[in-house]
């Protein structure tokens, strides 16, 4: 019961979405709010069985393995015991609005969504690379279904292509893994970084290829270039929550993956160096790809695909950075994890506020957001201070975000990486401001007032008021991922 | 190793063999003009009897076909994880017992899911 | 290439139809001759687990690929429109994609060729206890004798890897659940 007890929010986030299945096959059809509540409430014990891991965490051991050693249930897994619930929570509520338009399929949405969840979080428990597979698995299939969720032309397209690219780049990650296995006799991730810590320098090369393999798979999951091919279509057809979801969940997810296999596992000194050179190339090509396609969008949840392109190219600075830092390791991951924080505090702030406005205006396109001052006064202040932060101004989340992970790449000698950081913030302050300047400064073709919903309100009040507060205060999270970060210190 | 597998090789060139040797005598037997060759329209009918084979087979079939293929596959991956539990079940006792009564318990909500939303009815 | 057992006479054997098959997979004109060279190709792949001692996963490999999925592959020709399947697949990028095909096929013949790989330990000989893991596969039965692979696999599945094996079955609903609502169509709705 031990073990049980460590994925305790996991299997409750399944139950939920089991219950949320089955609720909806017995004969009277439950409404979808009660679905919704049933998933709020997972969240919500969810969250608590985290709390109580936390609150004995700090009087045991610093690392909890359970499961024959193949769930690894530390700081760094709380972290993202915590984070993955809470999105699915603002997704939930999110999504009350937006299901009007699709009566009875809410339960196959919901359960999804908490699939998708559970899987996200017994990814960042994962300490083996089965375990690894199967997690991304349950994400991705889910993820698929729920990007041609709406089943109309772009939709469908949406999950198409984010099958097929997903397929092939799942099947280069598992190519990756069947080196590691060779290389190692185990599929344990610590027994594999044993064996590369006693790596002969003929298998450096292999090590090293796997490492590029397993970059396709993370990548992929956090669309940096090259593997974004898929986030504007997908974040164009998806349904706005799902898109919501995917451009915070999905990418946290992929760097809690990433930060584990590469330093957790692959991090010894013979090769860290070459992979971190590979992600700081990565970064850079991100940023600057991201930013410049994001520059000619006209239809913002588009732009929010490029742009999230953009800002997973600003974590990778901080991944590139740890490796490189070599001893200093924690500054730069505790950067990492804080940018994660503050971004998905922001996008989803940003996204609801698109949500409400979208859900009335029944339009993406930017054009039309021209004059939503006059319209709707709150939510085009939510946006604007939104857009603020993914730019990277005081007094923001954002700001923090991008001082803390540059700082950690300076400290690791990644001048060059900085300067194409700081440009790219110049080129998306143009875009993002861009929407904020026509949102306030520019008369409305309609004048017809933008209500938003209360469900909406309540999520948009928490995650501003979220980037606010660590925009004036951002010590206390910081320490909190300071700690999450403390598993890879050496 | 190989000693086992042996038989079953053994087997399958076996059966492929056969239905090789046989089209080779017909083309040998054809060669010295012992098989005659009168090809007629009847002959070449791609069925004897039944209806007569009408257009192209090149139309889209429909989609419930797929559906009943995908719950085959999925089943037959069930099928896949339970036979090495059969096998481990002595040793393993209570545990696996259990663990592999979630397993199906799991896939059984899957199944009534596809009843309910009538996946298995052909429309 | 020095051949000295029968063992490697029927490797080579199989792994040059499966190759070719899987060229043809690639090359044939028609999308039903690609899917039959595919199914050639998962079948000839279980025989060279078989040589590998994996007679479990030969076995999933012909029930699963063998039939389940090539069957799929055939119903998703088939339900798809003629005129969108016919004729060569080829787009124009054609002759990019054979340079970098290429190109990987070397580094990784390149990279497979000069790396020393970890022996498989021999299931008997393997030490029952890592320093890593809490508990360590345990590959011999009570009596000490050598499991078969389907003994350890299934021992493996239920101390190991017992997370992995009910999240698998979770995929499995996933994606039953994905397929039906996906390929219900809207007219469908009425319930």
């Amino acid at each position: 019961m031990e073990n049980l007890d460590r994925i305790g929010p996991v299997l409750v986030m399944f139950l939920a979405a089991g219950l949320v299945l089955v609720l909806d096959l017995l004969p009277p059809r439950s409404n979808k709010r009660v679905l919704a509540e049933v998933g709020l409430v997972g969240v919500v014990l969810s969250a608590l069985w985290t709390a109580a891991l936390l609150i004995r965490e700090t009087g045991g051991s610093p690392t909890d393995l359970a499961f024959a050693g193949t769930v690894i249930v530390d700081n760094f897994t709380l972290f993202f015991y915590f984070l993955f619930p809470a999105i699915t929570g603002f997704v939930i509520l999110g999504s009350l609005d937006y299901l009007d338009q699709m009566a009875d399929r809410a339960a196959e949405y919901f359960a999804l969504l908490l699939a998708i969840t559970g899987g996200a979080m017994l990814l960042a428990a994962s300490n083996d690379l089965i375990l690894i597979f199967i997690a991304l698995e349950l994400q991705s299939v889910s993820q698929y279904v729920l990007a041609g969720f709406l089943r109309d032309s772009r939709s469908s397209e949406a999950g198409l292509k984010y099958l097929l690219l997903g397929a092939t780049s799942v099947a280069v990650m598992l190519y990756g893994m069947a080196l590691l296995y060779g290389l190692s006799g185990s599929t344990a991730l610590p027994d594999i970084a044993a064996a590369l810590r006693t790596a002969s320098d003929g298998q450096k090369a292999a090590y090293l290829a796997a490492a590029g393999a397993l970059a396709v798979g993370f990548g992929f999951k956090m669309a940096i270039v090259p593997f974004q091919m898929w986030a504007p279509d997908v974040y164009q057809g998806a349904p706005t929550p799902v898109t919501a979801y995917l451009s915070v969940g999905s990418k946290a997810a992929g760097f809690a993956i990433t930060l584990r296999m590469f330093y957790g596992t692959l991090g010894a000194d013979s090769i860290a160096g070459d992979w971190a050179n590979m992600f700081a190339l990565m970064a850079a090509l991100s940023m600057t790809a991201g930013n410049v396609l994001a520059l000619q969008q006209s239809n913002i949840k588009r732009l929010f695909g490029y742009s999230s392109i953009a800002q997973a190219g600003n974590f990778l600075v901080g991944v590139a950075a740890i490796a490189s830092a070599g001893g200093r390791f924690t500054v730069s991951s505790s950067a990492v994890l804080f940018f994660i924080l503050a971004y998905t505090f922001t996008n989803l702030g940003a996204f609801f506020a698109i949500l409400a406005i979208s859900n009335r205006i029944r339009s993406d396109r930017i054009a039309d957001y021209a004059g939503m001052w006059k319209r709707a006064p709150l939510l085009a202040l939510v946006l604007a201070f939104c857009l603020v932060s993914l730019t990277g101004l005081p007094p923001t989340a954002g700001f923090w975000a991008k001082l803390y992970v540059f700082n950690a790449a300076l400290r690791a000698d990644m001048v060059w990486l900085v300067v194409i950081g700081v440009i790219n913030t110049l080129v998306s302050a143009y875009y993002y401001l861009g929407i904020v300047r026509s949102m306030f400064f520019t008369d409305p073709r309609v004048e017809s007032p933008v209500q938003p919903t209360v469900s909406l309100s309540l999520s948009m009040a928490v995650a501003t008021l979220g980037v606010l507060a660590i925009g004036l205060l951002p010590g206390p999270l910081l320490n909190v991922a300071e700690r999450a970060a403390t598993v890879f210190a050496r | 190793m190989l000693g086992q597998w042996g038989h079953m090789g053994f087997l399958v060139v076996v059966g492929l063999s056969l239905p090789a040797v046989a089209l080779v005598i017909s083309f040998l037997l054809g060669l010295v003009k012992i098989r005659p060759k009168d090809p007629n329209a009847i002959k070449q009918d791609t069925y004897e009897c039944g209806i007569e084979a009408e257009g192209s087979a090149w139309v889209q079939f429909h989609s419930g076909y797929y559906v009943f293929a995908l719950l085959f596959v999925v089943f037959d991956i069930e099928t896949v994880f339970l036979y090495p539990w059969a096998v481990a079940l002595r040793q393993e006792k209570l545990f696996a017992f259990v663990d592999a009564l979630l397993f199906i318990a799991i896939l059984g909500v899957g199944y009534v899911y596809a009843w309910r939303k009538r996946a298995f009815e052909w429309r | 290439m020095q051949i000295h057992s029968t063992e490697q006479v029927v490797f080579y054997l199989l792994a040059v139809v499966a190759v070719a098959a899987a060229l043809g997979v690639v090359f044939a004109q028609d999308i039903i001759h690609s899917a039959l060279f595919l199914v050639v190709t998962l079948i000839l792949t279980a025989g060279v687990y078989v040589l590998l001692s994996a007679e479990f996963l030969s076995l999933v490999q012909v029930l699963v690929y063998g039939g389940g999925v090539s069957i799929l592959v055939m119903f998703a020709v088939m339900i798809t429109r003629v005129r969108d399947a016919r004729g060569p697949l080829d787009g124009a990028q054609k002759p990019i994609a054979i340079v970098a095909g290429l190109a990987i096929v070397t580094v990784l013949v390149l990279m497979i060729s000069r790396t020393e790989w970890q022996q498989a330990i021999p299931a008997v000989n393997r030490p029952d206890e890592s320093p890593v893991r809490v508990q360590r596969v345990i590959t011999q039965t009570d009596k000490g004798q050598l499991m078969s692979d389907t003994d350890a696999i299934g021992h493996d599945l239920f101390t190991t890897f017992a997370v992995p094996f009910e999240v698998a079955s979770l995929v499995l609903l996933v994606a039953l659940v994905g397929a039906i609502y996906l390929a219900r169509g809207e007219e469908d709705e009425v319930t």
